[in-house]
């Protein structure tokens, strides 16, 4: 299971995310590379296409290399990073984990929720999986757990409703 | 990847959550375009709904009426001026004998104009009213695009009046009721005739502070007696000269002739101790003098300086080179450069005098209702703030400031946002932010609250148990390591932070919505974490950054026990409606016992 890291809470074992959502992730991570690089390339296909002025090679070169090593990176952190994701269902609260380098831990009340969404685009459908997202008083809150198996997601949402109305809170 | 919804919202299923706070605590503009309230009636107000003052859009309006003229003159003024003297030699006359028509299609259009606008100006007036039900104040405006807004009433977080010069004149005030989460959406009655603004504001205050006409449970006031140990509102309530919340008050009819007869004076015939009235308390009173000098000492002034600065070393630079490199005279260099001063000046002026009028005779007065502030200079604005609405409470103090040892207070209250009108105190000596502090945020609850404070204000180090960035964390915070840091007292958490301007923010642990735990890898490396604590959105931000990580681990263990637990306790107060109540005290128990035991376990591992 997922290692503990610095800031952990002790004796917490987290739940984690679907397996699938790593494949959702590099689908995603795929058109947004695409993107990225159909952006990059129009002024580059422009500039051989005479249309524009040409870069110095150079910086056409380093450019895109560090562009490449850069998506590689990000290709290869994907499965590590769908692994550091995890949730924990505490007594009062939800915590949810999240992040490799830039990690962070939010610690959500259940008497604090005002609402439960869950969420799900084409392709996390395709794969059966949603994102759940808890919302507080406090815009600053921002707790959602991507890549949750449906049932799961429907299990989390009537149980955190259920939690957060015996223990309404309100502001 | 977000769109469609394997599991919709399904809001009419009860044990969803969005029921309480997401349905009818919010306020909620529902644009129907030309069709008027399609499901119940087909009118879209009947006679229960009340007008406005007819004068309102005249009020509010009145900058087209004087915009339209003065915008058309000045820019025909080479015109006017011409037509003018035609007339006086009489050729004007003549003309208009001679070809009457260009003359009388302006002077129709101009007609056209002013019927446009009088008609226009009556119609708004027409299809805004307004209703006050038992629970809800309702809002209904626009002539094609129909709005409605709804608050309900004993979701209101605060009511403000406010009277713009116009107004002033006309003896008009505008009503808004503040409601959670309302960012910038509360619903305004503008204009009623100002001491019916103050009737309404007092009713609503009191419906909304739970002291419904009704005869509430008879154990109430015992009760609040009873965990007032537990419930830090509650009792800072009664300490600010709410005598005992009383449930079964009447509302009294306002009595006395001065502007302030409204709310304080309402006479509570059922309040068991008091019996009298409780007056209201003048808690202080900003003077001008300190205004003034503490607008010109402020932040705004730095940056003034800062760009003067800036221009003059650029025209030093220019008139230098010219002088060295070209023929030009002085007063070309410097006739070119000095129109770029003038948006500065005029940005400097305008940030003066919004400081200086929303300061202006600022008053904060005790009432039942809240804290009452009374400020501004042509138009002047009466907030009421009740103390069990404050979310968080900053203290701060600008570098210039410091010789003076004046301070600004500000709050978060869900529903002002980011607005002016958050700041309780514009400037204030330590005394006064102590006083106003004890009467809004909830006491401390330790032996030395003054060295305490003033430690948060001023203090650096570990002095009186306040943490700092550890030593090995220098590089993260060199100027501020030292200033940087929290303390948690039993009621609240104080975080301090600032090197030039220094602020102090305190959220009672109870206010806390969730927390968060952050860490980059230099972080890691350095073992510090900075701690997020997540309120509603207002002009502070709770942060305890770069911490040591076992210190703040800790207190995010804490914060989140208490976000989860600890609020109930401290929601036990006249806020709440006599059923809320029930179920509340119902619940109080068994989280006391809870959070003794878990007391008991801290102690005994420590």
């Amino acid at each position: 299971m997922l290692h503990s890291e610095a800031i952990d809470p002790i004796g917490i074992e987290w739940q984690r995310v679907d397996e699938k959502y790593i494949t959702v992730k590099f689908i995603t991570t795929t058109f947004g590379w695409l993107i990225t690089f159909a952006i990059v390339a129009v002024p580059l296909v422009l500039g051989w296409t005479g249309v524009w002025g040409q870069l110095p090679v150079w910086i056409q070169i380093t450019g895109l290399s560090i562009l490449g090593l850069w998506a590689i990176a990000d290709f290869a952190l994907v499965p590590r990073r769908v692994r550091a994701i995890g949730y924990y269902e505490r007594e009062d609260d939800l915590l949810i984990r999240k992040g490799l380098l830039w990690q962070r831990v939010v610690a959500v009340p259940y008497g604090r929720l005002q609402y439960v969404d869950i969420e799900a685009g084409p392709i996390m459908r395709k794969f059966g999986l949603c994102t759940v997202q808890l919302k507080t008083a406090s815009a600053a809150t921002d707790a959602t757990i991507p890549g949750v198996v449906r049932s799961e997601g429907a299990r989390l949402r009537d149980e955190l409703s259920a939690r957060g109305q015996a223990r309404l809170a309100g502001l | 990847m977000t769109q469609q919804s394997p599991f919709p919202h399904e809001p009419e299923d009860p044990a969803q959550l969005g029921q309480r706070e997401n349905d009818d605590a919010v306020v909620e503009p529902s644009e129907t375009g030309e069709e008027p309230d399609a499901g119940e009636s087909d009118k879209w107000f009947d006679e229960t709904w009340t007008k406005v003052h007819p004068l309102s859009p005249l009020v509010r309006g009145w900058v087209t009426i004087v915009a339209i003229p003065v915008a058309f003159f000045s820019y025909n003024w080479q015109m006017w001026t011409d037509i003018w003297r035609t007339w006086r030699s009489g050729e004007l006359a003549d003309n208009l004998q001679a070809n009457p028509t260009p003359y009388l299609l302006g002077g129709g259009a101009f007609l056209v104009l002013a019927l446009l606008i009088f008609v226009g100006f009556t119609l708004s007036w027409w299809f805004t009213r307004y209703k006050i039900t038992e629970e809800h104040v309702m809002v209904k405006s626009g002539i094609f695009i129909r709005q409605h807004r709804q608050a309900r009433i004993d979701r209101v977080q605060a009511v403000d009046l406010r009277q713009p010069l116009l107004a002033r004149i006309a003896k008009l005030a505008e009503l808004r009721f503040e409601v959670a989460e309302g960012d910038g959406t509360a619903a305004t009655l503008a204009f009623l005739r100002k001491h019916e603004a103050e009737d309404l504001r007092a009713e609503i205050m009191d419906r909304a502070a739970g002291e419904s006409e009704t005869p509430g449970p008879g154990a109430a006031p015992d009760a609040e007696r009873g965990v007032s140990e537990v419930s830090t509102q509650a009792g800072e309530y009664a300490d600010a000269g709410a005598a005992e919340p009383a449930y079964g008050v009447r509302i009294a009819p306002p009595e006395g002739t001065a502007d302030q007869t409204t709310q304080g004076q309402a006479p509570q015939e059922a309040a068991p101790a008091a019996g009298s009235p409780s007056p209201d308390r003048e808690i202080l009173r900003v003077p001008v003098g300190r205004l003034i000098g503490s607008v010109l000492f402020g932040g705004g002034t730095l940056v003034f300086l800062g760009l003067l600065i800036a221009w003059g070393i650029f025209m030093g630079v220019m008139i230098i080179g010219g002088a060295l490199f070209t023929d030009d005279t002085m007063s070309e260099i410097t006739g070119v450069n000095i129109p770029v001063l003038v948006p500065i000046l005029i940005a400097a002026a305008f940030s003066y005098y919004n400081q200086i009028s929303s300061g202006w005779k600022f008053t904060a007065t005790m009432t039942k209702a809240g804290l009452r502030l009374r400020y501004g200079l042509l138009e002047t604005n009466t907030q009421t703030v009740p103390p069990g609405r404050v979310q968080a409470l900053q203290i701060q103090q600008g570098l210039l400031w410091r010789p003076f040892g004046w301070y600004r207070v500000q709050v978060t209250v869900a529903g002002y946002g980011l607005d002016a009108r958050s700041t309780l105190l514009p400037v204030g000596k330590q005394v006064d932010v102590m006083q106003l502090t004890a009467e809004m945020f909830p006491d401390l609850k330790v032996d030395n609250p003054e060295e305490l404070f003033t430690e948060g204000l001023r203090g650096r180090g570990t002095r009186l148990g306040f943490t700092e960035v550890p030593s090995r964390a220098r590089i993260f915070d060199p100027l501020v390591r030292r200033r940087r840091g929290f303390f948690a007292t039993p009621s609240a958490l104080m975080l301090r932070d600032g090197w030039t301007t220094r602020r102090l923010s305190m959220v009672p642990h109870e206010r806390i919505q969730s927390a968060s735990l952050e860490q980059g890898p230099l972080a890691r490396k350095a073992k510090i974490a900075t701690l997020n604590i997540h309120i509603p959105a207002g002009p502070i931000t709770a942060r305890a950054k770069n911490q040591d990580i076992e210190l703040i681990k800790d207190l995010f263990e804490q914060e989140a026990g208490y976000a989860a637990t600890a609020r109930r306790l401290a929601d036990r107060n006249q806020w709440m409606k006599p059923e809320e109540l029930h179920e509340f005290e119902k619940n109080v128990a068994e989280v006391v016992e809870k959070l003794e035991s878990d007391q008991l376990e801290d102690t005994r591992s420590n």
